[in-house]
Protein backbone atom coordinates (compact mmCIF):
# COMPACT_ATOMS: atom_id res chain seq x y z
CA UNK A 1 0.00 0.00 0.00
CA UNK A 2 1.27 3.48 -0.82
CA UNK A 3 1.59 6.24 1.76
CA UNK A 4 -1.54 8.38 1.68
CA UNK A 5 0.46 11.55 2.12
CA UNK A 6 3.32 11.37 -0.39
CA UNK A 7 1.78 8.68 -2.61
CA UNK A 8 5.33 7.46 -3.31
CA UNK A 9 6.72 5.27 -0.52
CA UNK A 10 5.16 2.15 0.96
CA UNK A 11 2.92 2.79 3.95
CA UNK A 12 4.46 1.04 6.95
CA UNK A 13 2.70 2.91 9.74
CA UNK A 14 -1.01 2.47 10.28
CA UNK A 15 -3.06 4.66 12.59
CA UNK A 16 -6.69 4.82 13.61
CA UNK A 17 -8.41 7.76 15.19
CA UNK A 18 -11.97 8.33 16.29
CA UNK A 19 -13.48 11.81 15.98
CA UNK A 20 -17.14 12.39 16.84
CA UNK A 21 -17.71 8.61 16.80
CA UNK A 22 -16.36 8.40 13.26
CA UNK A 23 -13.43 6.02 12.86
CA UNK A 24 -10.75 7.10 10.43
CA UNK A 25 -7.68 5.14 9.33
CA UNK A 26 -4.40 6.54 8.10
CA UNK A 27 -1.61 4.71 6.28
CA UNK A 28 1.70 6.55 6.09
CA UNK A 29 5.36 5.90 5.25
CA UNK A 30 7.94 6.31 8.01
CA UNK A 31 9.13 9.73 6.72
CA UNK A 32 5.64 11.23 6.52
CA UNK A 33 4.61 9.79 9.87
CA UNK A 34 7.65 11.25 11.62
CA UNK A 35 7.17 14.60 9.86
CA UNK A 36 3.63 14.55 11.16
CA UNK A 37 4.80 13.74 14.66
CA UNK A 38 7.31 16.60 14.56
CA UNK A 39 4.61 18.98 13.46
CA UNK A 40 6.30 19.66 10.11
CA UNK A 41 3.13 19.17 8.11
CA UNK A 42 1.68 22.54 8.90
CA UNK A 43 -1.57 23.60 7.41
CA UNK A 44 -1.35 25.53 4.16
CA UNK A 45 -5.04 26.16 3.98
CA UNK A 46 -6.32 28.77 6.43
CA UNK A 47 -9.06 26.38 7.52
CA UNK A 48 -6.87 23.32 7.87
CA UNK A 49 -6.09 23.48 11.55
CA UNK A 50 -9.66 24.40 12.44
CA UNK A 51 -11.01 21.12 11.31
CA UNK A 52 -8.06 18.79 11.83
CA UNK A 53 -7.89 18.97 15.60
CA UNK A 54 -6.24 15.58 16.08
CA UNK A 55 -4.27 14.76 13.00
CA UNK A 56 -3.18 17.86 11.11
CA UNK A 57 -3.12 17.69 7.33
CA UNK A 58 -2.31 20.12 4.55
CA UNK A 59 -5.96 21.17 4.28
CA UNK A 60 -9.51 20.14 4.99
CA UNK A 61 -8.81 17.46 2.46
CA UNK A 62 -5.56 16.49 4.16
CA UNK A 63 -6.03 12.75 4.13
CA UNK A 64 -8.30 10.30 2.41
CA UNK A 65 -10.94 9.11 4.81
CA UNK A 66 -11.25 5.54 3.70
CA UNK A 67 -8.74 2.78 3.19
CA UNK A 68 -7.47 2.85 -0.39
CA UNK A 69 -7.67 -0.34 -2.44
CA UNK A 70 -4.38 -2.20 -1.95
CA UNK A 71 -4.07 -3.28 -5.55
CA UNK A 72 -5.30 -0.18 -7.31
CA UNK A 73 -2.76 2.36 -8.50
CA UNK A 74 -3.38 5.77 -6.86
CA UNK A 75 -6.21 7.43 -8.73
CA UNK A 76 -5.27 10.67 -10.44
CA UNK A 77 -8.63 12.41 -10.50
CA UNK A 78 -8.64 15.66 -12.45
CA UNK A 79 -11.60 17.98 -12.94
CA UNK A 80 -12.57 17.88 -16.66
CA UNK A 81 -13.65 21.53 -16.61
CA UNK A 82 -10.89 23.43 -14.82
CA UNK A 83 -8.11 20.83 -14.62
CA UNK A 84 -7.74 20.90 -10.83
CA UNK A 85 -6.14 17.70 -9.53
CA UNK A 86 -6.92 15.87 -6.33
CA UNK A 87 -3.47 16.81 -5.08
CA UNK A 88 -4.13 20.54 -5.65
CA UNK A 89 -7.43 20.23 -3.84
CA UNK A 90 -5.75 18.60 -0.85
CA UNK A 91 -2.99 21.23 -0.81
CA UNK A 92 -5.10 24.36 -1.19
CA UNK A 93 -8.40 23.27 0.34
CA UNK A 94 -10.08 25.18 -2.50
CA UNK A 95 -12.26 23.89 -5.34
CA UNK A 96 -11.42 25.16 -8.81
CA UNK A 97 -14.88 25.50 -10.34
CA UNK A 98 -18.49 24.39 -9.87
CA UNK A 99 -17.80 21.16 -11.82
CA UNK A 100 -15.22 20.24 -9.13
CA UNK A 101 -18.14 19.68 -6.75
CA UNK A 102 -19.22 16.74 -8.89
CA UNK A 103 -15.73 15.55 -9.73
CA UNK A 104 -14.63 15.39 -6.09
CA UNK A 105 -18.00 14.71 -4.45
CA UNK A 106 -16.79 11.53 -2.69
CA UNK A 107 -13.97 13.49 -1.13
CA UNK A 108 -16.22 16.40 -0.21
CA UNK A 109 -18.96 14.55 1.63
CA UNK A 110 -16.81 13.63 4.67
CA UNK A 111 -15.39 17.16 4.70
CA UNK A 112 -18.91 18.61 4.78
CA UNK A 113 -19.87 16.15 7.48
CA UNK A 114 -17.00 17.24 9.68
CA UNK A 115 -16.81 20.97 8.93
CA UNK A 116 -20.50 21.70 8.45
CA UNK A 117 -22.30 18.84 10.17
CA UNK A 118 -24.56 18.53 7.11
CA UNK A 119 -24.20 17.25 3.54
CA UNK A 120 -27.32 18.71 2.00
CA UNK A 121 -28.46 22.26 1.37
CA UNK A 122 -31.85 23.39 2.64
CA UNK A 123 -33.90 24.61 -0.30
CA UNK A 124 -35.28 28.11 -0.08
CA UNK A 125 -37.74 29.68 -2.53
CA UNK A 126 -35.97 30.49 -5.76
CA UNK A 127 -37.07 34.10 -6.16
CA UNK A 128 -35.93 34.93 -2.59
CA UNK A 129 -39.01 37.19 -2.32
CA UNK A 130 -40.33 35.37 0.75
CA UNK A 131 -36.90 35.65 2.32
CA UNK A 132 -36.91 39.38 1.84
CA UNK A 133 -40.37 39.51 3.44
CA UNK A 134 -39.06 37.58 6.47
CA UNK A 135 -36.09 39.89 6.97
CA UNK A 136 -38.27 42.95 6.53
CA UNK A 137 -40.74 41.94 9.22
CA UNK A 138 -37.93 40.80 11.55
CA UNK A 139 -35.98 44.00 11.05
CA UNK A 140 -39.06 46.04 11.96
CA UNK A 141 -39.15 44.09 15.20
CA UNK A 142 -35.46 44.83 15.74
CA UNK A 143 -36.21 48.53 15.46
CA UNK A 144 -39.45 48.64 17.43
CA UNK A 145 -38.67 46.47 20.43
CA UNK A 146 -40.94 47.59 23.29
CA UNK A 147 -38.98 49.80 25.62
CA UNK A 148 -38.67 48.41 29.11
CA UNK A 149 -38.63 50.57 32.22
CA UNK A 150 -34.86 50.32 32.32
CA UNK A 151 -34.48 51.47 28.72
CA UNK A 152 -36.87 54.34 29.40
CA UNK A 153 -34.68 55.41 32.34
CA UNK A 154 -31.55 55.09 30.19
CA UNK A 155 -33.09 57.37 27.61
CA UNK A 156 -34.03 59.91 30.31
CA UNK A 157 -30.47 59.67 31.63
CA UNK A 158 -29.05 60.52 28.21
CA UNK A 159 -31.30 63.57 28.01
CA UNK A 160 -30.31 64.65 31.52
CA UNK A 161 -26.60 64.36 30.67
CA UNK A 162 -27.11 66.29 27.47
CA UNK A 163 -28.68 69.22 29.33
CA UNK A 164 -25.91 68.90 31.97
CA UNK A 165 -28.36 68.19 34.79
CA UNK A 166 -25.95 65.98 36.71
CA UNK A 167 -28.06 65.82 39.86
CA UNK A 168 -30.93 64.30 37.91
CA UNK A 169 -28.45 62.10 35.99
CA UNK A 170 -27.04 60.71 39.23
CA UNK A 171 -30.55 59.95 40.50
CA UNK A 172 -31.45 58.17 37.26
CA UNK A 173 -28.18 56.23 37.25
CA UNK A 174 -28.85 54.95 40.76
CA UNK A 175 -32.40 53.99 39.76
CA UNK A 176 -31.03 52.06 36.77
CA UNK A 177 -28.45 50.26 38.90
CA UNK A 178 -31.18 49.38 41.38
CA UNK A 179 -33.35 47.86 38.63
CA UNK A 180 -30.36 45.99 37.21
CA UNK A 181 -29.58 44.56 40.64
CA UNK A 182 -33.17 43.40 40.95
CA UNK A 183 -33.16 41.77 37.54
CA UNK A 184 -29.92 39.91 38.23
CA UNK A 185 -31.06 38.43 41.53
CA UNK B 1 -24.81 57.57 5.81
CA UNK B 2 -22.02 55.22 6.69
CA UNK B 3 -22.75 52.82 9.57
CA UNK B 4 -20.24 54.08 12.10
CA UNK B 5 -21.78 57.56 12.23
CA UNK B 6 -25.06 56.03 13.39
CA UNK B 7 -26.24 54.39 16.59
CA UNK B 8 -28.08 51.07 16.57
CA UNK B 9 -29.90 48.52 18.75
CA UNK B 10 -27.89 47.08 21.69
CA UNK B 11 -25.20 49.67 21.01
CA UNK B 12 -24.00 49.47 24.61
CA UNK B 13 -22.39 46.12 23.72
CA UNK B 14 -22.79 45.53 19.99
CA UNK B 15 -20.75 47.87 17.80
CA UNK B 16 -21.76 46.59 14.39
CA UNK B 17 -23.36 43.81 12.39
CA UNK B 18 -21.99 42.53 9.11
CA UNK B 19 -23.37 39.98 6.68
CA UNK B 20 -21.71 38.72 3.55
CA UNK B 21 -22.86 36.37 0.84
CA UNK B 22 -20.45 34.47 -1.41
CA UNK B 23 -21.58 33.94 -5.01
CA UNK B 24 -19.85 32.71 -8.16
CA UNK B 25 -20.64 32.95 -11.85
CA UNK B 26 -21.83 29.76 -13.47
CA UNK B 27 -19.43 28.24 -16.04
CA UNK B 28 -16.39 30.26 -14.97
CA UNK B 29 -13.62 28.80 -12.77
CA UNK B 30 -13.25 30.31 -9.30
CA UNK B 31 -10.89 33.33 -9.08
CA UNK B 32 -7.76 31.49 -7.89
CA UNK B 33 -7.84 29.33 -11.08
CA UNK B 34 -8.12 32.32 -13.44
CA UNK B 35 -5.50 34.23 -15.43
CA UNK B 36 -5.35 38.03 -15.07
CA UNK B 37 -7.21 38.43 -18.37
CA UNK B 38 -9.97 36.06 -17.26
CA UNK B 39 -10.22 37.87 -13.91
CA UNK B 40 -10.69 41.15 -15.75
CA UNK B 41 -13.44 39.62 -17.86
CA UNK B 42 -15.29 38.48 -14.69
CA UNK B 43 -14.79 41.92 -13.18
CA UNK B 44 -16.27 43.60 -16.27
CA UNK B 45 -19.33 41.31 -16.31
CA UNK B 46 -20.03 41.89 -12.63
CA UNK B 47 -19.42 45.65 -12.88
CA UNK B 48 -21.76 45.98 -15.84
CA UNK B 49 -24.56 44.12 -14.00
CA UNK B 50 -23.92 46.30 -10.94
CA UNK B 51 -24.25 49.50 -12.98
CA UNK B 52 -27.62 48.29 -14.28
CA UNK B 53 -28.83 47.45 -10.77
CA UNK B 54 -27.86 50.83 -9.37
CA UNK B 55 -29.37 52.65 -12.36
CA UNK B 56 -32.66 50.77 -11.87
CA UNK B 57 -32.64 51.79 -8.21
CA UNK B 58 -32.73 55.36 -9.55
CA UNK B 59 -29.77 55.99 -7.35
CA UNK B 60 -26.79 58.27 -7.47
CA UNK B 61 -23.74 57.12 -9.39
CA UNK B 62 -22.17 54.05 -7.79
CA UNK B 63 -18.56 54.05 -6.67
CA UNK B 64 -16.37 51.57 -8.53
CA UNK B 65 -12.85 51.10 -7.22
CA UNK B 66 -10.30 48.98 -9.05
CA UNK B 67 -7.93 47.84 -6.35
CA UNK B 68 -4.82 47.86 -8.55
CA UNK B 69 -5.25 51.60 -9.10
CA UNK B 70 -5.20 52.39 -5.37
CA UNK B 71 -2.23 53.83 -3.53
CA UNK B 72 -0.95 52.35 -0.26
CA UNK B 73 -2.79 54.88 1.91
CA UNK B 74 -6.19 54.33 0.27
CA UNK B 75 -5.79 50.54 0.40
CA UNK B 76 -4.78 50.67 4.04
CA UNK B 77 -7.78 52.91 4.84
CA UNK B 78 -10.20 50.47 3.17
CA UNK B 79 -8.73 47.62 5.22
CA UNK B 80 -9.02 49.64 8.44
CA UNK B 81 -12.67 50.32 7.67
CA UNK B 82 -12.96 46.52 7.24
CA UNK B 83 -14.32 46.96 3.73
CA UNK B 84 -11.58 44.81 2.24
CA UNK B 85 -9.30 42.24 3.86
CA UNK B 86 -5.56 42.79 4.02
CA UNK B 87 -5.15 39.44 2.24
CA UNK B 88 -6.99 40.90 -0.74
CA UNK B 89 -4.25 43.52 -1.14
CA UNK B 90 -1.48 40.96 -1.74
CA UNK B 91 -2.50 40.54 -5.36
CA UNK B 92 -4.91 43.17 -6.64
CA UNK B 93 -5.09 42.21 -10.33
CA UNK B 94 -8.67 42.03 -11.57
CA UNK B 95 -10.05 42.79 -8.11
CA UNK B 96 -12.49 45.58 -7.51
CA UNK B 97 -14.84 47.04 -4.99
CA UNK B 98 -18.33 48.13 -5.98
CA UNK B 99 -20.00 50.39 -3.45
CA UNK B 100 -23.69 51.08 -3.26
CA UNK B 101 -24.45 54.69 -2.30
CA UNK B 102 -23.82 55.16 1.43
CA UNK B 103 -20.68 53.00 1.87
CA UNK B 104 -22.50 50.45 4.03
CA UNK B 105 -23.26 47.92 1.27
CA UNK B 106 -20.97 46.71 -1.45
CA UNK B 107 -19.56 43.89 -3.54
CA UNK B 108 -15.97 42.68 -3.53
CA UNK B 109 -15.14 41.21 -6.91
CA UNK B 110 -12.62 38.37 -7.38
CA UNK B 111 -11.66 37.83 -3.78
CA UNK B 112 -11.89 34.10 -2.93
CA UNK B 113 -15.19 34.02 -4.83
CA UNK B 114 -16.31 36.04 -7.86
CA UNK B 115 -18.70 38.08 -5.72
CA UNK B 116 -18.68 38.74 -2.03
CA UNK B 117 -21.71 40.89 -1.33
CA UNK B 118 -21.72 42.55 2.07
CA UNK B 119 -23.72 44.91 4.21
CA UNK B 120 -22.78 46.54 7.52
CA UNK B 121 -25.05 48.18 10.09
CA UNK B 122 -24.61 49.90 13.47
CA UNK B 123 -25.49 47.91 16.60
CA UNK B 124 -27.24 44.55 16.44
CA UNK B 125 -29.37 44.47 13.28
CA UNK B 126 -28.86 41.03 11.73
CA UNK B 127 -32.19 40.82 9.95
CA UNK B 128 -32.15 44.35 8.60
CA UNK B 129 -28.57 43.94 7.32
CA UNK B 130 -29.36 40.52 5.86
CA UNK B 131 -32.39 42.01 4.13
CA UNK B 132 -30.13 44.58 2.41
CA UNK B 133 -27.51 42.11 1.23
CA UNK B 134 -30.04 39.47 0.12
CA UNK B 135 -31.87 42.06 -1.92
CA UNK B 136 -28.57 43.14 -3.54
CA UNK B 137 -27.80 39.48 -4.35
CA UNK B 138 -31.28 38.88 -5.77
CA UNK B 139 -30.96 41.97 -8.00
CA UNK B 140 -27.58 40.77 -9.28
CA UNK B 141 -28.93 37.25 -9.85
CA UNK B 142 -31.55 38.66 -12.23
CA UNK B 143 -28.68 39.72 -14.46
CA UNK B 144 -26.02 37.06 -13.81
CA UNK B 145 -26.28 33.26 -13.53
CA UNK B 146 -24.78 32.04 -10.27
CA UNK B 147 -23.20 28.62 -9.71
CA UNK B 148 -25.53 26.50 -7.58
CA UNK B 149 -26.84 22.98 -7.32
CA UNK B 150 -30.03 21.50 -5.89
CA UNK B 151 -28.10 19.35 -3.45
CA UNK B 152 -25.47 21.84 -2.25
CA UNK B 153 -26.95 25.29 -2.81
CA UNK B 154 -24.55 28.07 -3.82
CA UNK B 155 -21.14 26.70 -4.83
CA UNK B 156 -18.09 28.49 -3.47
CA UNK B 157 -14.33 28.10 -3.75
CA UNK B 158 -13.98 26.96 -0.14
CA UNK B 159 -16.29 24.21 1.13
CA UNK B 160 -16.70 26.08 4.41
CA UNK B 161 -18.96 28.57 2.56
CA UNK B 162 -20.99 26.18 0.41
CA UNK B 163 -24.78 26.25 0.74
CA UNK B 164 -26.01 29.67 1.78
CA UNK B 165 -22.62 31.34 1.25
CA UNK B 166 -23.61 33.42 4.24
CA UNK B 167 -21.31 34.62 7.00
CA UNK B 168 -23.14 36.72 9.57
CA UNK B 169 -21.12 38.42 12.27
CA UNK B 170 -21.49 40.88 15.10
CA UNK B 171 -18.69 42.96 16.59
CA UNK B 172 -18.97 43.29 20.37
CA UNK B 173 -17.24 45.47 22.94
CA UNK B 174 -16.65 43.19 25.93
CA UNK B 175 -14.22 44.76 28.44
CA UNK B 176 -16.18 43.15 31.31
CA UNK B 177 -15.88 39.60 29.99
CA UNK B 178 -12.21 40.07 29.09
CA UNK B 179 -11.33 41.31 32.58
CA UNK B 180 -13.36 38.48 34.10
CA UNK B 181 -11.24 36.05 32.03
CA UNK B 182 -14.18 34.11 30.64
CA UNK B 183 -13.68 34.59 26.90
CA UNK B 184 -12.08 31.18 26.36
CA UNK B 185 -14.96 29.39 28.09
CA UNK B 186 -17.44 31.38 26.02
CA UNK B 187 -15.56 30.61 22.80
CA UNK B 188 -15.62 26.87 23.58
CA UNK B 189 -19.36 26.96 24.22
CA UNK B 190 -20.02 28.77 20.94
CA UNK B 191 -17.74 26.50 18.90
CA UNK B 192 -19.75 23.48 20.03
CA UNK B 193 -22.89 25.14 18.66
CA UNK B 194 -21.28 25.87 15.27
CA UNK B 195 -20.49 29.52 15.94
CA UNK B 196 -17.10 31.18 16.32
CA UNK B 197 -15.71 33.87 18.58
CA UNK B 198 -12.60 35.69 17.41
CA UNK B 199 -10.55 38.82 18.01
CA UNK B 200 -11.67 41.91 16.15
CA UNK B 201 -9.18 41.55 13.31
CA UNK B 202 -10.47 38.12 12.39
CA UNK B 203 -8.87 34.73 12.55
CA UNK B 204 -6.17 34.22 15.15
CA UNK B 205 -6.14 37.79 16.39
CA UNK B 206 -6.38 39.07 19.92
CA UNK B 207 -9.30 41.09 21.19
CA UNK B 208 -7.99 44.48 20.01
CA UNK B 209 -9.65 47.35 21.91
CA UNK B 210 -11.63 44.74 23.91
CA UNK B 211 -13.58 43.85 20.77
CA UNK B 212 -14.59 40.39 19.65
CA UNK B 213 -16.45 39.03 16.65
CA UNK B 214 -19.19 36.42 16.84
CA UNK B 215 -20.05 34.62 13.59
CA UNK B 216 -21.64 31.50 12.16
CA UNK B 217 -19.43 28.67 10.93
CA UNK B 218 -22.03 26.43 9.36
CA UNK B 219 -23.37 27.47 5.95
CA UNK B 220 -24.73 24.15 4.66
CA UNK B 221 -27.90 22.40 5.77
CA UNK B 222 -29.24 25.39 7.69
CA UNK B 223 -31.43 28.13 6.32
CA UNK B 224 -30.36 31.76 6.34
CA UNK B 225 -33.21 32.50 8.72
CA UNK B 226 -32.01 29.84 11.16
CA UNK B 227 -28.41 31.16 11.04
CA UNK B 228 -29.61 34.66 11.87
CA UNK B 229 -32.08 33.59 14.55
CA UNK B 230 -29.45 31.49 16.36
CA UNK B 231 -26.73 34.12 16.07
CA UNK B 232 -29.14 36.79 17.31
CA UNK B 233 -29.85 34.68 20.38
CA UNK B 234 -26.16 34.06 21.06
CA UNK B 235 -25.32 37.73 20.71
CA UNK B 236 -28.09 38.65 23.14
CA UNK B 237 -26.80 36.03 25.61
CA UNK B 238 -23.20 37.27 25.37
CA UNK B 239 -24.38 40.89 25.64
CA UNK B 240 -26.32 40.07 28.80
CA UNK B 241 -23.28 38.32 30.31
CA UNK B 242 -21.13 41.32 29.41
CA UNK B 243 -23.57 43.70 31.13
CA UNK B 244 -23.47 41.59 34.27
CA UNK B 245 -19.67 41.43 34.17
CA UNK B 246 -19.45 45.21 33.81
CA UNK B 247 -21.83 45.77 36.64
CA UNK B 248 -19.84 43.43 38.88
CA UNK B 249 -16.62 45.16 37.86
CA UNK B 250 -18.08 48.56 38.67
CA UNK B 251 -19.72 47.59 41.94
CA UNK B 252 -16.59 45.91 43.18
CA UNK B 253 -14.93 49.33 43.54
CA UNK B 254 -16.76 52.26 41.87
CA UNK B 255 -14.16 54.98 42.58
CA UNK B 256 -11.35 52.80 41.24
CA UNK B 257 -13.06 52.15 37.91
CA UNK B 258 -14.30 55.74 37.63
CA UNK B 259 -10.73 56.88 38.28
CA UNK B 260 -9.32 54.58 35.60
CA UNK B 261 -11.89 55.76 33.07
CA UNK B 262 -11.46 59.40 34.07
CA UNK B 263 -7.70 59.19 33.63
CA UNK B 264 -8.15 57.56 30.22
CA UNK B 265 -10.43 60.41 29.19
CA UNK B 266 -7.95 62.94 30.51
CA UNK B 267 -5.13 61.43 28.47
CA UNK B 268 -7.27 61.39 25.34
CA UNK B 269 -8.30 65.02 25.90
CA UNK B 270 -4.84 66.41 26.58
CA UNK B 271 -2.17 64.22 24.95
CA UNK B 272 -0.09 65.57 22.09
CA UNK B 273 1.27 62.22 20.84
CA UNK B 274 -0.69 58.99 20.75
CA UNK B 275 0.08 55.57 19.23
CA UNK B 276 -2.74 53.42 17.81
CA UNK B 277 -2.34 50.82 20.57
CA UNK B 278 -2.57 53.37 23.36
CA UNK B 279 -5.51 55.12 21.70
CA UNK B 280 -7.42 51.84 21.31
CA UNK B 281 -6.85 50.93 24.95
CA UNK B 282 -7.95 54.36 26.22
CA UNK B 283 -10.92 54.64 23.86
CA UNK B 284 -12.08 51.23 25.02
CA UNK B 285 -12.04 52.48 28.63
CA UNK B 286 -13.96 55.64 27.73
CA UNK B 287 -16.48 53.54 25.82
CA UNK B 288 -16.88 51.46 28.98
CA UNK B 289 -17.60 54.73 30.82
CA UNK B 290 -20.28 55.57 28.26
CA UNK B 291 -21.71 52.06 28.55
CA UNK B 292 -21.86 52.39 32.34
CA UNK B 293 -23.63 55.70 31.81
CA UNK B 294 -21.08 57.74 33.70
CA UNK B 295 -21.60 61.47 33.13
CA UNK B 296 -19.80 63.51 30.48
CA UNK B 297 -18.94 60.74 28.07
CA UNK B 298 -18.79 61.11 24.26
CA UNK B 299 -21.52 59.62 22.03
CA UNK B 300 -21.27 56.08 20.62
CA UNK B 301 -21.03 57.45 17.09
CA UNK B 302 -18.04 59.65 18.06
CA UNK B 303 -16.32 56.67 19.67
CA UNK B 304 -17.05 54.47 16.66
CA UNK B 305 -15.74 57.08 14.28
CA UNK B 306 -12.56 57.37 16.34
CA UNK B 307 -12.05 53.58 16.56
CA UNK B 308 -11.91 53.63 12.76
CA UNK B 309 -10.47 57.10 12.25
CA UNK B 310 -7.21 56.58 14.16
CA UNK B 311 -5.81 53.88 11.86
CA UNK B 312 -2.74 54.98 9.95
CA UNK B 313 -4.45 54.70 6.54
CA UNK B 314 -7.62 56.63 7.42
CA UNK B 315 -5.52 59.20 9.28
CA UNK B 316 -3.24 59.87 6.32
CA UNK B 317 -6.15 59.87 3.91
CA UNK B 318 -7.90 62.54 6.00
CA UNK B 319 -4.68 64.56 6.20
CA UNK B 320 -4.38 64.30 2.42
CA UNK B 321 -0.68 63.41 2.56
CA UNK B 322 1.69 60.68 3.76
CA UNK B 323 2.84 61.16 7.37
CA UNK B 324 5.81 59.57 9.12
CA UNK B 325 5.10 57.61 12.33
CA UNK B 326 5.75 60.55 14.65
CA UNK B 327 3.57 62.88 12.63
CA UNK B 328 0.88 60.23 12.63
CA UNK B 329 0.99 60.04 16.44
CA UNK B 330 0.66 63.81 16.57
CA UNK B 331 -2.19 63.91 14.06
CA UNK B 332 -3.96 61.04 15.86
CA UNK B 333 -3.77 62.86 19.20
CA UNK B 334 -5.11 66.03 17.57
CA UNK B 335 -8.08 64.27 15.95
CA UNK B 336 -8.99 62.52 19.18
CA UNK B 337 -8.84 65.77 21.20
CA UNK B 338 -11.02 67.61 18.70
CA UNK B 339 -13.58 64.84 18.31
CA UNK B 340 -13.98 64.35 22.07
CA UNK B 341 -14.24 68.07 22.81
CA UNK B 342 -16.95 68.59 20.22
CA UNK B 343 -18.88 65.55 21.43
CA UNK B 344 -19.02 66.28 25.16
Amino acid sequence: MLCQKCMQNDATIHMTQVVNHVKEEYHLCRACASALQNGEMGSKSPWGDLFEPVLPGPSLFGYPFSRPDRRAAPKRVVCPQCGESERELRDTGLLGCSQCYETFLDLLIPVFRRAQGHTQHIQVPDDSASWIAITESASKEEENKPTSEIEQLRSELRTAVEREDYKEAARLRDAIHELERESST
Amino acid sequence: MTWYLQEGPENDVVISTRIRLARNLKDVSFPWRLSPVELESVRDRVTSAFRDVVRDMGSERPVIVELNTLGDIESCALAEKRIISRAMLKDTRGKSLLLYPGESDGILVNEEDHLRLYSVGAGLCLFKTAGCVIKCAADMEKRLSFAKSDRLGYLTACPTNTGTGMRASAMLHVPGLIRAGVIKRLADRLTKAGYALRGAEGEGSDAYGDMIQLSNQVTLGVSEEQILTDLDRFVHDVAEEERKARRALYENDPPALEDEIGRAKGKLLFSRLMTTEEAMRLLSLVRLGKELELPEMPSYSTLQELFIGIGEGVLQQAAGKPLDPRNRDEERARRIREALRSSM
